[in-house]
């Protein structure tokens, strides 16, 4: 079995550089830093900022989601202070609304058990093998570290508190030889069927019996270095944030004498941040589990700041796996299969459950402009799908971005799918309407990214043609399977159902120590990285994230004060 | 002591174009001289001449005294109106008043119509009598019971008229609907035939509107078409998966069969239920006939969300 380049709780080394997975020889081989030495090299460490500090503690985490969770806790049992800063009122970040399934195997109890033979090397060869994209413009040292790493893991996340309920039924994504392990749901979240509280939770709990520290509502505004792009991470800012995210005036700075852990959640939140990678990502589009964070990339900014550079920027791009996904509709928050109940604290995010379409045969899909575009249909990884969604559908002023997507449907659709089309179900306010006929149902919608009243002849002509493709049983515009159901039973309903956001597969680059890597290769000191905020790895959900985040957790606990 | 001077203004614009008898919501305020308190002054909404509105200045602000927001009906003709707000004169506490007075000018469009047709029987036999149900909504919701709606075939021909009812379709605002029994037409194949609403009986006026709708007409079906739906591997019966022949539709029971009655002839065979897939088969028919399709589950990672 190879391992990985550096493994978990290494040695305090300060001369990291050669610990890079990026290392020098390489990198410079690679011909990237022809550029990087191009730029004047820096003058040295200069003199620290004068800060004045509220806080000290060894250990530092952004975010208490999986990752940051994990990362606190690993640094807390070497023996390292740690304090969690959050941007909510609560704790579990993306990880909360999440189905709660873990990519994790390489020959474990459970997989021994079932019979299922897997090892890390296989763990490895099916994460980065080519044919997948996901799996083709990974960084193979991250991809490594994981699988090298499942093992422990997986007894690391039972010891503290972790339990496995079961291995889904079939392989997902990249694997083969194993499929997502989920976790047993926390009891009373008003959420389902995601099962990420059964994460989160009883990390939190764990985390509070060793003394960690959670300080929730505070934002993380600024990443202090020694000199603005040198030396080590000194510490941070914060500023207090109310519900809303709005920053009150108590700030605080917090010295970290170890390591800062940037666990923030990822970047699909910020339209400036992801139209770096594609432009067509602009604000209608709405982030996956934005009622428990606004993944905003606070952390890859505040990084990027003091000189980070980003990892394996493809993997926001291959158009696979479920970067943007159907979601939900007729509500704004649209991007999870989660149902937040409204007896949750988070529901006003909310402000509904959403339907889930069960046949889109039921439906058919427009635009602003009342014009369908694809085959209902198509499965939720459908790109081609989503490329038409994102084409440019005639704003002059809104040359990037689709715009709106609406699901119309009629009466006999909702008794069919048994949907409920009252709030709490649907939210009335911009995402969901109803109206006795299609032309009053198109002028009805008002939304916020409806840059011009839907036409309403133009719907009523849609749907009038799709009725017909019912009858001649072909879809002479977009072939979707032969259309079975007319919209024709009023009353008529348009239900919000723009394409959401889901991962951030790029994010600040690091090294298999999870140490942050400058725009010239070399490891920021005491900067750490994991979770949506890191990149490099391709991987869905919270197995990246923990693998991570234990690395840095371990990794900066070992670090000199 | 000569009578103060005054002056009214409309707080908020009118709009340029309202629908015939709509509410429009003014809002007025008076001012006098430095010192003047028009607290319970009366102004008057005048149209053709005539007092249609009168209200009280209440609050004081800025030197004026407004009223509360208050509706008045806009004409039920279409075309430019002006109102006359005036303050007539008049005394308040004690001190008398010069009346003033501001135009408002507008104008009233036709409220629209549209339309909806379903229950549309498809396929329909040829030369049978079927059914249609039309609803109309106007624009200003208004009761719109009493009036006809015609259906008229490809060439424009009217095959059928019906009145509205005096109840809205359960679940709508105002949408009036009846029932219109057609002819189909003597020949098979797609069709498509308008319904349209010439909205021209109506108390206010209102523009007409249109709506298409189609249908397949069929011969008399002659054979019984017996369709099994099972999964492929399994081999266990599919429920509730929805089958078309052509332009005949059923769907299956607890035990997978789904009947249809078609004429002779050579059909596609399509089936759908979601997260499964077949392909669709040419089915000829020359007498009653039994048909097996096997449907194949789609892999978890084609429907999966997250």
């Amino acid at each position: 079995m190879s391992k990985s380049p550096k493994q978990p709780g290494a040695e305090n080394d300060p001369e990291d550089h050669a610990h890079a997975a990026i290392d020098r020889r390489s990198f410079l081989a690679s011909g990237a830093a022809v550029g990087a030495a191009a730029i004047a090299e820096m003058p040295a460490a200069q003199a620290a900022e004068a800060i004045a500090w509220d806080r000290e503690v060894d250990v530092l985490v952004i975010g208490a989601g999986a990752g940051g969770l994990v990362a606190a806790i690993a640094a807390r049992e070497k023996g390292a202070s740690v304090l969690i800063v959050e941007k909510n009122f609560d704790i579990g970040g993306r990880a909360m609304m999440s189905y709660g399934g873990l990519y994790i195997g390489g020959g474990n109890r459970l997989q021994k058990a079932k019979g299922v033979q897997d090892s890390p090397d296989q763990a490895f060869a099916d994460w980065s093998r080519p044919e997948k994209p996901m799996g083709r413009f990974s960084d193979r040292a991250l991809v490594r570290t994981w699988a090298d790493n499942n093992l422990e893991l997986f007894d690391w996340l039972e010891n503290h508190g972790i339990k496995w309920e079961s291995y889904r039924g079939a392989p997902d994504r990249l694997d083969r030889n194993r499929t997502r392990l989920n976790v047993v749901r926390w009891p009373d979240e008003p959420t389902t069927p995601a099962r990420g509280s059964g994460f989160v939770r009883p990390l939190e709990k764990t985390a509070r019996q060793m003394g960690i520290e959670i300080l929730l509502q505070q934002q993380m505004t600024k990443i202090h270095r020694e000199s603005p792009l040198a030396g080590r991470v000194t510490g941070i800012s914060a500023v207090e944030v109310d519900n809303a995210y709005q920053t009150k005036t108590r700030t605080m700075n917090i010295r970290a004498r170890k390591g800062i852990i940037i666990a923030t959640g990822g970047s699909a939140g910020n339209p400036v941040f992801r139209t770096m990678f594609d432009v067509r990502l602009t604000e209608e589009y709405q982030a996956e589990n934005s009622e428990w964070t606004e993944r905003t990339g606070d952390g890859e900014i505040a990084a990027m700041e003091i000189g980070a550079a980003l990892g394996a920027t493809a993997c926001q791009t291959t158009q696979d796996d479920n970067l943007i996904t159907k979601g939900r509709m007729g509500k704004k928050s649209n991007g999870t299969i989660t149902e937040l109940y409204p007896t949750s604290p988070h529901f006003f995010r909310a402000r509904a459950l959403g339907l889930v379409v069960k046949d889109y045969q039921d439906v058919i899909l427009v635009k602003e402009n009342g014009l369908r575009f694809y085959d209902e249909t198509v499965p939720t990884r459908d790109y081609e799908y989503y490329a038409a969604a994102l084409a440019w559908t005639g704003d002059p002023r809104k040359l990037n971005g689709g715009g709106p997507i609406w699901a119309v449907f009629d009466a006999d659709a909702v008794t069919r799918e048994q949907w409920d089309v009252k709030p709490p179900h649907v939210d009335p306010n911009g995402y969901f309407f109803s109206a006795d006929t299609l032309d009053e149902l198109a002028a009805a919608i008002v939304n916020e990214y409806q840059w011009r009243p839907m036409p309403g002849a133009s719907l009523r002509k849609t749907v009038e043609r799709y009725n017909a493709f019912v009858d001649s049983g072909v879809d002479a515009d977009f072939k979707k399977p032969r259309p079975m159901h007319k919209i024709a039973k009023p009353p008529f309903y348009a239900a919000w159902h723009t394409p959401a956001l889901h991962d951030s597969y790029t994010g600040i680059r690091i090294n298999t120590s999870a140490q942050v890597i400058d725009l010239r290769g070399r490891v920021m000191p005491g900067l750490y990285a994991c979770g949506d905020s890191a990149g490099g790895f391709g991987q869905h959900g919270i197995c990246r994230a923990a693998t991570f985040g234990r690395i840095a957790g371990f990794h900066a606990a070992a670090q000199q004060s | 002591m000569s009578p103060v001077p005054t002056r009214i203004e409309i707080v908020e614009p009118v709009p340029p174009e309202v629908p015939v008898g709509a509410g429009v919501t003014l809002k007025v305020k008076v001012a006098g001289a430095a010192g003047s308190d028009l607290r319970g002054g009366r102004v008057n909404v005048m149209a053709d001449e005539e007092r249609v509105l009168s209200e009280v200045l209440g609050k004081c602000r800025d030197g004026f005294a407004a009223t509360d927001p208050f509706t008045v009906t806009a004409p039920h003709r279409v075309g430019a109106f002006t109102w006359t707000i005036v303050f007539p004169a008049q005394e308040i506490g004690g001190v008398a008043y010069r009346e003033s007075a501001v135009a408002v000018a507008s104008r009233t469009r036709p409220h629209q119509t549209s339309l909806a047709v379903w229950a549309v029987p498809s396929p329909v036999r040829i030369g049978e009598r079927f059914a249609v149900t039309v609803g109309a909504k106007s624009s200003g919701a208004c009761a719109v019971g009493g009036a006809t709606v015609e259906i008229r075939d490809e060439t424009g021909a009217v095959t059928g008229k019906g009145i509205l009812g005096d109840t809205p379709w359960p679940e709508t605002r105002a949408l009036y609907w009846t029932e219109i029994a057609l002819a189909a037409p003597s020949r098979h194949g797609l069709f498509c035939w308008t319904a349209s609403f010439a909205a021209a009986e109506l108390e206010l006026p209102h523009e007409g509107s249109s709506a298409e709708f189609s249908f397949a007409a069929v011969k008399r079906p002659e054979h019984k078409l017996t369709v099994t739906v099972v999964e492929r591997d399994v081999a266990a019966p599919v429920a509730d998966v929805q089958v078309a022949l052509g332009p005949y539709r059923a769907a299956t029971d607890a035990a997978g069969l789904a009947h249809i009655d078609a004429p002779a002839g050579t059909f596609e065979l399509a089936v759908w239920k979601s997260g499964f897939e077949a392909a669709p088969m040419a089915v000829e028919i020359i007498a009653d006939t039994s048909v097996q399709v096997k449907l194949t589950r789609l892999p978890e990672e084609v429907k999966a969300w997250g």
